[in-house]
């Protein structure tokens, strides 16, 4: 590292997030590697440490004799102060060196909000923000993440985008560069051929035409582009690569654990949730293959936490052969293991036990609507019984504190499902009192959170409106006055946050504009409230002649063109229109083990998807 | 059960790891080992470590000191092998001694500050040899959060210097306790010309000698 910008290092807050020297931070020698990678997460270091997909990639590139990967997360706003006052660019964490002087520079798209802090991560590097102003191989800039699914609204910044799971696209992409680069081709050949790759967006392959309305007309492939970009699917994790060592930061950071994904895909089928959909098909690990690679990992970080990922734990099919085969070697060694989006409800009382020896969580609910009715619109197969028998033994067992999670502004929404919120609380709040056992001299304490709906691409909600800003205003506000008991709290989300975030979520290559006028006018970190500005926003889509509105609270019809479209998930449109119908019923459909909704997803997997397994439940 | 001494350096870039993230670093370090650490038996287990000092985010430190708690039998320098050996760069184990002094001896440190080239050493030297050095930090009075404004010169046991290099041994441990890197911030405001590229804590000291 400069030692010039050692010495600011004291100005700032989190020094030890600049420097780069953690333990299993890896270090190679540049001139024994052929590609230079740098890793972009747009967020500041304590979220972008605690992503597990920057963990995958992070070592499986740098498992490569021939790659080096760094990591690079967006400066915190004192040390871009410091950066940009002292014309230090920014730079790769594990090197110190400047990140323009890098083959690729990969982002990871997690969440809409990120997209300014993309640009100033550009902007930082001394490059040009737009694909077309950077002619050049290098630096190739592309992108991952889930926002992908819809990657429209960042199609003129990013030059390629890694659609689905990143394991494989990745070494095909850098082995594709490699060539490139020794052959010294142009972008314009690497990225035509890049777009033949399962995987890979290239969205300057394809020219966009509207209809006067704002719809769009037709989206065509330019040169020898596939019609359709298809998500890249990792068949067998058993045998997909896992890190065995991570990173271990010195400062805090949100997760800061040992943390092992069990499996991919959902079975639930939640109309509202994106990751459901765009991670299917199931694919399951085996326990041995967890049980085995996990404890290398905690030896060799010394981690005293392991967390088993996934997007609904319990729905593991050998959950309980698993934990058995981890508690054996976690026990003694006093490591406790954290399961989050775990039902209690079906889960067995001892293993319960042993599971929380060492320390208890909090007791979380994600009934996400407040009648049965709204979580039947949604298929949340949650029911009010379940939460409040659940609640019971949770407080006859010494607990004190629920959290329950929901969403305002769901489809077919009314008041009285806004109020039902207040009431499912009450009557979480009256089973404390109800209780003979209860703690004693101690009161309950009910967190109610609520965030806002929005609409996403592969959901079948994606033609739904969303609730305009002033009305999640109101709803707040009426679901405040329902609660009328001192001993429940509501949290919400900021209406405004969420009004972009639907923009995003569902925008077209045009929002480019408002994209870079936004960031030019100071935005960055929009996902953290304190540094949101609304107004600045505003102005943006004003300067951009584009209205908000069109993208966010519109309803579209099933026939319109959608500008995620061209972009294939495996998730069958026909499939998402069923579902979309069924909610309109209120009708749920039964989670894939039950019966295989025939979303299309395993089309992507030879035919193979594990929800249909044997299972032992 | 057994409390050994470990004296340790922290080096390098490993000086901008604040106290907390160092503690909870070597303890994860010497999960990777197999050294028998004793765990403390509340409803939270862990390992029983304690440093004699926290150094100021900024400094680095040799000679330092922390003291850990095991079990059976195992000898000194087979703990300093092990933990070396999965210590980050920037933190070593130079030495291990039965804990002699206690805690609360400790009352003074030595401490190098290494100035640029650029820096007119006379105005250092005019500056402490003056005895003044006011700044203001963080404190409480009655209860409530204010402003302190403290001369960091106010008690030197010693001061010499060699060519760009200053060496005082200032106040330190729970009584009073003098930051070495606000003292070197000061000099820089007091003069332009100063310039403290590097500041380093190289002795626990007690009232009759080095801290063991």
């Amino acid at each position: 590292m400069n030692s010039e910008l050692e010495k600011q290092l004291l100005r700032v807050q989190k020094p030890a997030s600049y420097t780069g020297n953690e333990q299993g931070a890896v270090r190679k020698d540049k001139n024994t590697v052929d590609v230079r990678f740098a890793f972009c997460f747009p967020d500041k270091y304590e979220i972008g440490m605690s992503h597990i997909g920057m963990k995958i990639l992070y070592g499986m590139i740098n498992e490569r004799s021939d790659a080096w990967c760094e990591r690079v997360f967006a400066p915190a706003e004192d040390m871009e102060r410091v950066m940009r006052e002292g014309g230090f660019p920014l730079f790769g964490l594990e090197s110190g060196e400047p990140v323009r002087d890098f083959d690729i520079i990969g982002f990871t798209l997690m969440y809409e909000l990120c997209y300014t802090n993309v640009l100033n991560m550009l902007d930082l590097a001394g490059l040009p923000v737009r694909s077309k102003d950077r002619p050049s191989l290098a630096p190739l800039v592309v992108a991952g993440g889930p926002c992908c699914c819809n990657a429209e609204p960042m199609a003129e910044f990013i030059d390629l985008f890694m659609l689905g799971d990143g394991e494989d696209v990745m070494n095909e992409l850098i082995d594709l560069y490699k060539k490139y680069k020794a052959d010294g081709g142009s972008k314009a050949d690497f990225l035509e051929e890049a777009s033949h790759l399962t995987g890979v967006y290239v969205p300057s392959l394809y020219d966009v035409a509207y209809h006067e309305d704002g719809t769009i007309k037709a989206v065509t492939p330019l040169k020898t582009a596939p019609a359709k970009a298809t998500k890249a699917n990792v068949a067998d994790l058993d045998n997909v690569y896992y890190p065995t060592d991570f990173v271990v930061p010195y400062t805090e950071i949100v997760f800061d654990r040992a943390v092992h994904e069990i499996f991919r895909g959902c079975i639930r089928g939640c109309r509202f949730c994106q990751a459901g959909f765009i991670y299917r098909p199931i694919r399951e690990k085996r326990p041995e293959t967890i049980s085995e690679q996990s404890r290398a990992l905690c030896e060799a970080t010394g981690y005293d936490e392991l967390s088993l990922c996934s997007l609904s734990s319990s729905d593991y099919t050998h959950i309980r052969e698993l934990l058995n085969m981890l508690l054996e070697w976690t026990e003694p060694r006093k490591i406790n293991i954290a399961l989050p989006s775990l039902r209690i409800d079906n889960f067995d009382r001892e293993l319960l036990e042993r599971l929380s020896a060492v320390r208890k969580s909090g007791l979380t609910f994600a009934a996400e609507a407040g009648t049965q009715r709204l979580r039947d619109v949604i298929n949340k197969n949650i029911t009010e019984e379940e939460i409040l028998n659940t609640s019971r033994e949770a407080f006859a067992g010494g607990r004190t504190a629920v959290k329950l999670y929901f969403m305002l502004g769901l489809p077919t929404e009314t008041d009285e499902d806004v109020k039902g919120i207040a009431d499912l609380a009450q009557k979480v709040v009256n089973e404390f009192y109800r209780n003979p056992d209860k703690p004693k001299g101690k009161g309950v304490q009910v967190s109610v959170s609520a965030s806002n709906f929005v609409p996403k691409p592969f959901t079948p909600f994606q033609w739904e409106p969303q609730d305009a800003k002033d009305e999640f205003v109101r709803k707040q506000e009426y679901l405040r006055s329902c609660v009328t008991t001192k001993k429940a709290s509501v949290s919400c989300h900021t209406p405004a946050v969420s009004a972009l975030e639907g923009v995003m979520a569902r925008g077209d290559r045009r929002l480019a504009d408002a994209i870079e006028y936004a960031w030019r006018s100071g935005c960055t970190f929009d996902s953290w409230e304190d540094s949101f500005d609304y107004e600045k926003w505003l102005a943006a889509f004003a300067a951009a002649g584009l209205d908000p509105a069109f993208y966010a609270n519109r309803r579209r019809d099933y026939d319109e063109i959608l500008p995620w479209d061209h972009l294939d998930y495996g998730i069958d449109k026909r499939f998402l229109i069923r579902e979309a119908e069924k909610a309109k019923k209120a009708k749920t459909t039964p989670h894939c083990r039950v019966r295989c909704a025939g979303c299309g997803a395993n089309k992507l997997n030879g035919g193979r998807c594990d929800a249909r397994r044997q299972t032992d439940f | 059960m057994r409390d050994v001494r470990l004296i340790f350096e922290k080096r390098g870039l490993l000086r901008f790891v604040s106290h907390l993230d160092l503690n909870r670093a070597v303890l994860r370090c010497l999960r990777r080992t197999d050294i028998p650490i004793w765990y403390t038996e509340g409803f939270n287990p862990h390992p029983y470590v304690t440093f004699a000092l926290p150094l100021p985010l900024g400094a680095e430190s040799v000679n330092d000191v922390l003291d850990l708690r095991v079990v059976g039998d195992i000898k000194n320098r087979e703990i300093v092998e092990k933990l070396n050996a999965v210590l980050p760069d920037g933190l070593r184990i130079t030495g291990s001694c039965e804990p002699r002094a206690k805690i609360r001896e400790l009352c003074k440190a030595e401490y190098l500050f290494f100035f640029s080239e650029a820096t007119d050493m006379d105005r250092v030297r005019a500056i402490v040899g003056g005895g003044e050095l006011m700044s203001e930090k963080p404190g409480k009075a009655h209860g409530r959060k204010v402003m302190k404004t403290v001369n960091l010169l106010e008690e030197v046991y010693a001061c010499a210097y060699d060519g760009h290099t200053m060496k005082l041994t200032l106040p330190a441990g729970s009584v009073k306790n003098v930051n070495p890197i606000s003292l070197a911030e000061e000099l820089e405001k007091k003069d332009g010309s100063v310039d403290c590229r590097l500041v380093r804590r190289t002795e626990l000291l007690t009232e009759t000698g080095a801290f063991r």
